[in-house]
């Protein structure tokens, strides 16, 4: 069936069939065991598909050719499915075990290949402080909370409670003196602040008492050391009494 | 969470929205059937392995670029015939091999009129199932060079068109269209030396496989 032209003249069919007459395959087949190969293959188009079909049903001795390259094809395939199928199942769950791996590792790289803005390298750089930070923020603010509830209504008037002196409020017109509407209050001179009563300062040195009265009567103090001895006159005789201080 | 029994469509989408359970879905579906192609590429066991666990990875990395004008499987199936032919000229460097024909059956001055045996054959549909038969098949493309397994196995197992089998092997079509009829010729001849010496399958003793440790 094979018959090995030596030029195109010989067998002008083969350049429109796709053959080339000089591939590295020796000898090139007949036209009509190219034809029968391209019917088989489904390579052939409609018209000389057609033709072709018309010259099977007349050529009994190619049906039959046609049939046995069917059965090679069924057993070519039927013994690599056969050899597929000898292999264990547990050896193609070890290989997806490597290609799930495979593609995790891949997945990585690609994220770790995403260009990073400032702001993302920023948080990832405050991201171990950010924690204790938001914490101290937090307690800050409960402690705030908690003296505002359970603390005097006005906070300002509390001297034990740090206030803030009320800062003049920032006039919003400008400031050129007083207008006609309240002229007194605008000419009236500032108040000086009242000055504190000054008392004077009491004398670091104990008091000294050397006579004492009461109920008409009188006495008189003797010091001596650290004991102060008090003497009491009462009427014409006066009955000394020793009281020790 | 899609569904075991979800379209290839639907699967790819999931898994392109980041569902790696779809993902692993599909990979099910289709691992036994990568494997074979890579099988009869590199008729290796752990080189058949590891191109499908290259193509998985493969298709999952380029997922995205998938544009859904073939469907899923012609894609799965070209990604892993171009990692097999890849491996088959790193391997053919290490080998100091050839990746090319070996066998030609342009000697054969008088081909035969049956290209397969049927004596040896027996019924087409019985002889899919006998083991001894499909022995003889897969030791036959043992013996096809490289590049003649690689069109067997890219048409009769993963149905590429001339085409797409052109762009794999990077060749015109026209030379694909030659190398498939050199190696079709080349892998009946090779069975027909083997069929001829198995016994008629009409006699007892031939060992069928049923269907229950037939079917993966």
């Amino acid at each position: 069936m094979t018959k090995k032209p030596t030029s195109k003249d010989k067998n002008p069919f083969i350049s429109t069939l796709g053959f080339p007459d000089g591939s590295d395959e020796p000898g090139i087949p007949s036209r009509r065991d190219q034809k029968l190969q391209m019917f088989f293959d489904d390579e052939l188009d409609g018209g000389e598909k057609d033709e072709f079909a018309r010259e099977l049903d007349r050529d009994s001795e190619l049906r039959r050719h046609l049939d046995q390259m069917g059965t090679m094809r069924n057993l070519v395939s039927r013994s690599l499915e056969l050899r597929a199928s000898e292999v264990p199942r547990a050896r193609f769950e070890q290989i997806w075990d490597e290609i799930d791996r495979s593609i995790e590792v891949e997945q990585r790289a690609a994220r770790a290949a995403v260009p990073v803005s400032i702001w993302s390298r920023l948080s990832a750089a405050t991201r171990p402080f950010r924690t204790p930070m938001l914490t101290a923020a937090a307690a800050a603010a409960l402690v705030v909370a908690v003296v505002q509830f359970t603390g005097p209504s006005d906070v300002n008037q509390d001297p034990q409670v740090a206030s803030v002196p009320e800062a003049p409020a920032p006039s919003v017109t400008p400031d050129v003196g007083p207008t006609p509407q309240n002229p007194a209050i605008a000419q009236r001179p500032p108040e000086p602040p009242p000055t504190p009563e000054v008392f004077p300062a009491p004398k670091s040195s104990a008091a000294e008492i050397h006579s004492i009265e009461f109920g008409g009567k009188a006495g008189r103090i003797s010091q001596n050391g650290t004991v102060t001895v008090l003497y009491v006159e009462e009427g014409e005789s006066p009955q000394k009494s020793e009281r020790s201080l | 969470m899609v569904s075991t029994d979800a379209d290839d469509h639907t699967l790819v989408e999931s898994a392109r929205g980041g569902d790696r359970r779809a993902f692993q879905l599909l990979y099910e579906r289709y691992e036994r059937k990568v494997y074979s192609v890579a099988y009869g590429f590199l008729r290796n066991p752990e080189d058949a392995l590891d191109v499908v666990q290259e193509a998985f990875i493969k298709v999952y990395r380029y997922l995205p670029n998938f544009e859904g004008q073939s469907s899923f499987y012609t894609w799965l199936y070209r990604i892993a015939a171009n990692l097999c032919i890849d491996h088959l000229r790193r391997n053919v460097r290490k080998r100091d091999v050839e990746f090319d024909d070996k066998l030609r059956h342009d000697g054969d001055k008088d081909a035969p009129a049956d290209l397969l045996p049927a004596s040896a054959m027996g019924n087409p549909s019985d002889a899919v199932e006998n083991k001894e038969i499909l022995a003889a098949v897969e030791d036959s493309l043992q013996y096809l060079s490289d590049k003649h397994r690689a069109v067997i196995v890219m048409r009769e197992l993963q149905g590429m068109s001339y085409a797409d089998m052109a762009k794999a092997m990077n060749c015109s079509k026209g030379t694909i269209m030659s190398r498939l009829f050199h190696a079709r010729r080349n892998m009946q001849k090779l069975l027909r030396q083997r069929l001829e010496q198995l016994p008629d399958p009409s006699e007892d003793g031939n060992e069928a496989l049923t269907h229950e440790a037939a079917l993966p």
